[in-house]
């Protein structure tokens, strides 16, 4: 039965490609293989075939086949629409593209990457290139359908709704932003702030909300921009002490005097307390914290509860 | 992915083209390539073989041989040309190239990307709201792709996060990833005979050397195997860390994980630094070692 419907979709895919004029229902149903039963089953199998023809990107489209008869509708598909076309990307764009596909061969989304790098291995003249010295992107596994889902719905101006924080959201979804390893959806709930979501804290199968009421991105909006002001706005300054010739690797990222004690004063920014404790407690007694009081306070208190058992 | 007659269809739209430019290539491949058995690409064979053009008549079917386990497309109709990319794969193609253009070096080619990342973009228009972080590369970046390509050794000072001080290493560099934000370096490290993976931004300095040089290879160092117990509540751990937990149980509130790492200086360390989320159980050993660690760096905040 499901390989039925699979060389139906073919044949009709292959017999729209093929006609230079818009076929009516009716030839369709006549010409190709497949279609068989009553007309109204036929028509609902038409219908249905459209509708998952679509969902592959395979548009179908309508037209008028004779301008007396204005309800006599036709259908065709053109290749432009639907497949690559020899000219549309050269050699050395083909040769760039096969590189920055490669680039996701270890990451979670390399399913979706393999699947373009096939295609463009289908092109004329397929690109063999040597990608030992490009780096791979490595990020957190996730669901890639969670992925695909939202960047349709981004494209589409639809809502998206998913569990997140055990709360059932409603979002208008305004970008996506891949950050150290991490992807984060940035979209906005009704009547509240814009906000950033883990795409692997998403708890549920992700949807797109079903209405016709699309919505409309702020004016401006960046979220490169948007980001950078979200993370400046927490950042605060602290004051460590770190023992001499250790703590090498925060060393670089803030600022250091060295004193004759033995032990050098870092100046350094963070955003997230709770990571930044992380940071610290890494180094053990190599380090202690004089300011915030906040931090301080949050190292103690892990401190005790490993002492304390 | 549930494999249905849509998939299928995808897939026969995609297999068509690939095969015509790639003529001969073994079921083996095939199935592997577009990650199904090869039962199933002998399905698909063989569905694609009756479908074709209105007619159906043999110079209207898609014609193809896969005989003796190799696959050729004779005539694949109006299949000739592969399927559009999907708005995903146009996204994540045109970020890469913004990765990509961060790795070379060469004007000209930095050029050609910019104009295919405007070409993508206006194609791909969800392209516009994504984006990935801008890396910084690291000072050694470009001296280490090189001499990957030229199959060079290196000596690095190294600066080991888990050690904590800088050390001298001979290694001979195989591949370059990026995870969470850095780049590491994939080596093996001549003088334990043992693949290490570096992070770049911990190297402080570089010399090449030339692949004739007599490394003193030392014998490999004993790296002990340990298993230990933790228990975490935050599922976002056991994701991250999934490299080295082999077991994880799920109870209402906690976790139990098993885990194994060949080393213990890290593992001292990032059980102090997780010590919010994790609990030792066992060894004996790891659990007083954190905790005497622990009450070291107490002493600091009481006076």
């Amino acid at each position: 039965m499901s390989s039925d419907k699979t060389e139906r979709l073919i044949n009709l895919t292959l017999g729209l490609l093929s006609s230079k004029r818009y076929l009516t229902k009716n030839e369709i149903f006549r010409n190709v293989a497949g279609y068989n039963g009553s007309p109204e089953t036929m028509e609902r199998m038409f219908e249905r075939d459209k509708d998952e023809l679509r969902g592959l990107g395979i548009e179908i489209e309508v037209g008028q086949i004779d301008p007396l008869f204005e309800d006599e509708q036709g259908y065709l598909i053109r290749s432009s629409s639907i497949q690559i076309q020899p000219e549309e990307f050269s050699k050395e764009e083909l040769l760039l593209m096969t590189m920055a596909g490669n680039l996701w061969k270890e990451s979670a989304l390399s399913g979706i990457s393999e699947n373009a790098l096939i295609k463009m291995a289908s092109l004329d003249g397929g690109i063999g290139f040597n990608s030992i010295a490009l780096p791979l992107i490595q990020d957190e596994k996730f669901n890639t359908a969670i992925f695909e889902k939202i960047i349709e719905a981004i494209l589409q101006n639809k809502y998206l709704t998913f569990t997140y924080k055990n709360k059932e959201r409603i979002v208008a979804p305004y970008g996506l932003k891949n950050t150290k390893g991490f992807w984060y959806l940035i979209a906005q709930e009704k009547d509240q702030e814009i906000k950033v979501f883990k795409l692997i804290r998403i708890q549920s199968e992700i949807g797109i909300l079903n209405s016709d009421t699309n919505f409309t991105k702020p004016k401006n909006f960046e979220i490169d921009s948007y980001l950078e002001s979200v993370l400046n706005e927490d950042q605060r300054e602290a004051i460590l002490r770190i023992r001499e010739n250790k703590v090498n690797n925060l060393r670089d990222k803030g600022a250091v005097t060295e004193s004759k004690d033995g032990w050098d004063t870092l100046q350094i920014s963070f955003d997230d307390l709770a990571d930044f404790a992380k940071d610290i407690l890494w180094y053990g007694d190599d380090i202690y914290v004089v300011s915030p009081a906040d931090l301080r306070d949050e190292i103690v208190k892990n401190l005790k509860q490993v002492v304390n058992g | 992915m549930v494999d249905n007659a849509i998939s299928r269809v995808a897939r026969a739209m995609d297999i068509i083209p690939y095969v015509l430019e790639n003529p001969g290539i073994s079921i083996e491949n095939l199935a592997a390539k577009f990650g199904v058995n090869q039962k199933q690409i002998i399905k698909d064979l063989e569905i694609i073989f009756l479908c074709g053009l209105p007619g159906y008549t043999p110079y209207e079917l898609i014609d193809l041989t896969f005989e003796d386990g190799l696959v050729t497309i004779i005539d694949p109709q109006l299949f000739d040309k592969p399927r559009k990319f999907t708005e995903t794969e146009g996204v994540i193609i045109t970020l890469g190239l913004t990765l990509l253009k961060k790795s070379i070096s060469d004007d000209e080619q930095i050029q050609s990307i910019d104009h295919l990342i405007n070409k993508l973009s206006a194609k791909f228009k969800v392209s516009l709201s994504a984006s990935i972080e801008d890396f910084d590369k690291p000072v050694f970046y470009d001296e280490i792709l090189r001499s990957i390509s030229k199959q060079v050794n290196l000596i690095i000072e190294y600066n080991s996060i888990s050690e904590d001080f800088v050390t001298r290493r001979t290694i001979k560099p195989m591949r370059v990833s990026i995870k969470n934000g850095f780049y590491y370096l994939f080596a093996t490290d001549l003088e334990i005979e043992a693949d290490r993976i570096y992070r770049i931004d911990q190297i402080k300095s570089l010399t090449e050397i030339s692949t004739k040089d007599d490394v003193k290879i030392k014998k490999e160092l004993d790296f002990e195997d340990f298993i230990f117990k933790l228990k975490v509540k935050d599922q976002l751990i056991t994701e991250r860390y999934r490299d080295i937990f082999i077991e994880v149980e799920q109870f209402d509130d906690h976790f139990l994980v098993k885990g194994r790492s060949s080393n213990r200086q890290w593992l001292y360390r990032w059980i102090l630094s997780h010590c919010s989320e994790i609990e030792v159980i066992e060894p004996q050993i790891l659990r007083t070692t954190v905790k005497s660690r622990a009450e070291s760096a107490l002493s600091h905040y009481q006076p």
